[in-house]
Formats: C-alpha cells, sequence, structure tokens
C-alpha cells in the first residue's frame, strides 16, 4: 500500500559555525529515522524537549531537507525542490507559537490567505473558512483582529488556517502547549473528526500523554532516535521505561501501575477511567 | 504583608467598539506566605489579574492595597514594589539577553540599585535557588536546553529577593521531567522562603498537587476561591467554563456513583491511591 509519509534512514545535521563562518561542530538531530505512515492514520509522536520531535516534524513539510536518507512524503520526495509546494499543500503544519503563523488584520482573512494562495475559487473559500473556524468554535471572532485574541484563540485560528487548505495530512507540534483543558479537549476533538470523517492523516506531536491515548500508533523519540513504538497501550505499559526517559504516563495508567504495584489485581497499560474502573469493580 | 484588591475592574479599550471588561470588580484577599494557584480559560482574565498585583496595570476602578497602602497613591513608590513582586512571564527565556547567564542574573539586582559585590552575591544565591549548575555560569543562555533557561529566568526574578512570586504558566513547552523539576522547584522556595507564590497554570492535575488555594477565574470575575477538595467538588460548573477537575478526581467520582464509599474528595493520585488502597483492605475492591 502507499504511505503517506515513508522515511528511510532519514538523518539531520545541524551545523554550529563560529562568526568567520568555520565549522565548531555538528550535531545530530535525527539519526538514521525509519518511520512509515499509511493514509488516514493517526500518529502521534512523544520525546523529551531535544529529542528530534520538531525536526522530523519540519522535514515533513519541506522545511528542512535530509542530509542523508530519504523522506517521501505522499510519494513525493521532499529533497526535490520542484516538489516543495506540492508537499506543503498536501501536509499543513500548525506549530508551537500561534504569533508566528498569523499574519492577517482580521480572523477570517487570515484563514482565507491558504487557499486563496492555492487558487481556490472565492464562494469554495468562504465556505472551507465557515467550517473550520466553526471546527475550532473560533466563528464568533471572524470578524476580530487576531491581535486581540488569547494565546489560546490565536492557536484555534492558525489551526483553521491549516485546516482550510484541506491538506491530505496535517502535523501538529505541541498545538495545546498553551490551552487550557476545554481548549485542548477541543482542538483533539477537531484532529480526530478531521482524521475519522476527512481521513486527513494527522502527526501529533505533544507532551501531554493524555492525548496520546487515542492515537492509532505512537512513536517515542530520543537524541534522534526512535526508541519506542507501538500502540497506546503497548507503549503506556512501560511506565518505568517511559519515566526513565523523561516522560511520563497518564495519571491513570500512573494510578492503576501503581495499585498494581501494591498488589492489586489490575493489568498493565490501564489508559482510561473506564477500564480502571472495570478492572477495580469487575 | 499582603495583597487586597478591593472592587477591581479593568476595561482594554474603553468606550470603543471593542471594548472588554477583562476583570469585572474583583475583591480579592492574598495573605503572606500563601500558595495560590489561578486557573481559567484562555482569555478569562487570569493574565490580566495578575498583572495588576505587581502594577503593570492599572485598574479603570477599585484599587489595590500592598501592605495596607493604596498602590495608586501618588505618593505610593511603584517601582519599588514592583521588584517586591517578582513576575515570571509566559516563556520567560524569551526575555533573557545578557551574554552570560550570571551577568543575566545580575542585571535585576543591579538595576535596583545594588552595588556590584551585593549583586553578585544575590546571583550565586538566586542560581543554587534554582539549582542550575555552576560550570554553566558563564555560557551565553541561548546555549541552554528549554529548562535550563527557564531555570536562568527564574533565578533571575528570585535575584530581586521579592516578598511576592507569580509565575505566569511555568512549565509551558516543558517536558515532563522539566515541568516536574520546575514545580518541585517551586514547592522548595515556597517552604524554604515562606514567600507568597502565585501560580497561574492550565493543569488541573498541577494545581491540585501544589497549591493550598485555588482562584478560579471567569469572565473577569472570580468564579470559585479555596482549597482543591473545595474548587474540584464543583465538577459540573467546571466543566462549563471549559475547565475540568483532576482526571483522578473524575474517578473517585466515578467509583463513588457506583456505590462505592469513597471518603473525601481525592485530587492527588497519592491521595487516590491512598483512598483506593484503604478500601481494598476493607475488602470493598
Amino acid at each position: 500500500m502507499k504511505s503517506m509519509i515513508n522515511a528511510k534512514q532519514l538523518t539531520h545535521e545541524f551545523f554550529r559555525r563560529d562568526e568567520e563562518g568555520n565549522v565548531e561542530g555538528i550535531s545530530v538531530a535525527l539519526d538514521h529515522v525509519d518511520l512509515d505512515v499509511a493514509p488516514g492514520a493517526f500518529i502521534a509522536i512523544l520525546g523529551h524537549n531535544g529529542s528530534g520531535k520538531s525536526t522530523l516534524a519540519k522535514h515533513i513539510n519541506a522545511l528542512l531537507t535530509p542530509s542523508e536518507g530519504t523522506l517521501l512524503v505522499d510519494g513525493m520526495d521532499v529533497s526535490d525542490p520542484e516538489r516543495t509546494l506540492s508537499i506543503r499543500e498536501s501536509a499543513g503544519m500548525v506549530f508551537q507559537n500561534p504569533d508566528n503563523q498569523i499574519i492577517a488584520t482580521v480572523v477570517e482573512e487570515d484563514v482565507g490567505f491558504g487557499p486563496e494562495n492555492m487558487g481556490i475559487p472565492t464562494d469554495e473559500i468562504w465556505q472551507r473558512v465557515e467550517s473550520a473556524l466553526k471546527g475550532v468554535g473560533m466563528w464568533k471572532y471572524r470578524e476580530h483582529s487576531p491581535n486581540r485574541l488569547s494565546g489560546g484563540q490565536k492557536q484555534r485560528v492558525a489551526i483553521a488556517g491549516v485546516m482550510a487548505m484541506e491538506p491530505k495530512c496535517i502535523i501538529l507540534d505541541e498545538p495545546t502547549a498553551m490551552l487550557d483543558p476545554g481548549g485542548r479537549a477541543e482542538v483533539l476533538q477537531v484532529a480526530h473528526e478531521l482524521n475519522r470523517k476527512k481521513g486527513i492523516t494527522i502527526i501529533l506531536i505533544t507532551h501531554y500523554m493524555e492525548e496520546v491515548v487515542d492515537a492509532d500508533y505512537v512513536y517515542v523519540m530520543e537524541k534522534g532516535h526512535i526508541i519506542m513504538d507501538g500502540t497506546p497501550r503497548e507503549i503506556f505499559s512501560r511506565v518505568d521505561d517511559l519515566i526513565a526517559h523523561r516522560l511520563t504516563v497518564p495519571q491513570i495508567t500512573l494510578l492503576a501501575h501503581r495499585l498494581k504495584a501494591a498488589g492489586l489485581d489490575i493489568p498493565e497499560g490501564i489508559l482510561t477511567r473506564e477500564e480502571l474502573i472495570k478492572a477495580l469493580c469487575p | 504583608m499582603s495583597i487586597i484588591l478591593d472592587h477591581v475592574t479593568y476595561t482594554y479599550s474603553e468606550k470603543t467598539a471593542y471594548e472588554i471588561k477583562a476583570l469585572d470588580d474583583v475583591s480579592l484577599s492574598i495573605k503572606d506566605g500563601e500558595f495560590i494557584g489561578i486557573i481559567g480559560h484562555t482569555g478569562s482574565g487570569k493574565s490580566t489579574l495578575v498583572q495588576h498585583l505587581n502594577g503593570l496595570l492599572r485598574a479603570t476602578s477599585g484599587t489595590i492595597y500592598y501592605n495596607g497602602q493604596d498602590i495608586y497613591d501618588k505618593d505610593f513608590n511603584l517601582k519599588n514594589m514592583r521588584t517586591k513582586v517578582g513576575m515570571v512571564f509566559q516563556y520567560p527565556e524569551h526575555q533573557l539577553f545578557e551574554t552570560t547567564v550570571f551577568e543575566d542574573v545580575k542585571y535585576g539586582p543591579k538595576n535596583q540599585g545594588l552595588s556590584d559585590k551585593e549583586a553578585t552575591n544575590r546571583a550565586y544565591d538566586a542560581l543554587a535557588d534554582v539549582n542550575f549548575p555552576d560550570e554553566y555560569f558563564d555560557q551565553s543562555p541561548f546555549e541552554l536546553s528549554g529548562g535550563q533557561k527557564r531555570r536562568a529566568a527564574i533565578a533571575g526574578v528570585l535575584a530581586m529577593e521579592p516578598e511576592v512570586l507569580i509565575l505566569d504558566e511555568p512549565t509551558a513547552g516543558l517536558d515532563p521531567k522539566g515541568q516536574r523539576d520546575i514545580l518541585n522547584l517551586i514547592r522548595r522556595m515556597h517552604e524554604s522562603s515562606g514567600r507568597t507564590i502565585i501560580l497561574v497554570s492550565h493543569s488541573m492535575e498541577d494545581v491540585a498537587e501544589y497549591v493550598d488555594r485555588i482562584i478560579v477565574m471567569d469572565e473577569g470575575r472570580v468564579f470559585l476561591d479555596g482549597a482543591p477538595d473545595y474548587v474540584f467538588s464543583h465538577t459540573d460548573l467546571l466543566e462549563e467554563k471549559g475547565l475540568a477537575v483532576p482526571q483522578v478526581t473524575y474517578l473517585m467520582e466515578e467509583l463513588r456513583a457506583k456505590g462505592i464509599p469513597i471518603e473525601g474528595q481525592p485530587t492527588t493520585l497519592e491521595m487516590a491511591e491512598k483512598e483506593i488502597l484503604r478500601l481494598h483492605k476493607a475488602g470493598v475492591f
């Protein structure tokens, strides 16, 4: 089957240079990474700060290109400069900081900027803007200035801007880092809906373990390597491994793990409250 | 030492089409040595509230008393108060600017008018308080990891020896271990110095675990104010406002709904673990 994203031995090196441009050192941000994502999958990538997650994400929409190895996005090689624009239309990216992604002076114009740039007819642009803004719960702010929104609201506008381009794949790089629980749940729900209803491939990079529970597959990165991969249940069964890698597990998983250690008859890899309640009161 | 807000209202863009009441008749009293968490959905007024506490924003109406003195009185030394009420902003590492970590931390006390020697001592103490490794003192702050940068930025505020420390989402963007380290650091500072700490957070689990009192903001008003077990006993109200209770609190409520005799209102992992183990010993599970 064709893959949405296929990385073979993907490597990325950053060169550190002194003031005269001489190379002082080389750091390897991605070290021979192999990864394959099927179209329509919901993938999560975990890893601590500096593990290489964001560097990987930036390759997927050709903001960075491999030093070695190959990365194909929807069958297109990110190293081929002629494909850069097509790749960016296929794979939309939402960054951590919404302030760097909002450009227009009115919310609805910001969301319409992407599709307009792609040459979409005006009527359809407005339909897309409406559905994207409603999708992120920002429709009532459509005529506001983005400058007057809070950080969380700006992030939702940024996500709407990518959604309006209707890409095949959306990469969300810690999209909820600044949102409140309601906003976080809303963004996650939007991501899952786009995945389920429109078959958009989602790559979610996050620090919130709770957000990973509903993904199809999880990759854990450290020092540019993929050190663990599996379904959420497989990953979260390895509580002690994750903690050793500066990560954690959802609060409920940790509680279940501790109760099991204290002698209660509970399976490993409990992900949700429902599962824990079932294990406690069979 | 106390901060009292008396009917404080703050209006953005007053008398224009964009007029928004970011704070609406807020009255609060913050006592010396309290560890307070402020929660609320985005745009609820949390950041506006804390920016009033050190005089960065001036109330449209109402007043604030710092240690009994009206901070809007023309004889009140607002500049002096700002060094007493230290503020660590969101992503504080964006404000690092000196050539070395040590110089960056010294900048605050030097600006307070302290001698170079005193400022140096303050910088040593502040960096020690945040467990900053001394081999990095002379490094450029821009070459540090995310967690280290944040520590350096917090040290820069601590070096001014504030009586009250306000932290606006100090763990945003850090990985789980980095988050835990920063929160444990804040707890230690509270325990050792007894200074008042005000923590703005989006994490219900974090405030449940660390603070003694939670203030919930909504539409510029104080919506709930009390100990974590009191605040988190209002699940429905909090959800209506785009907030939540800690995962373990939901769990315990759901168990209670199934007829399990849960005692109290567990809000942290430790409390839930203890309660389930107690029930296990009693033969309920």
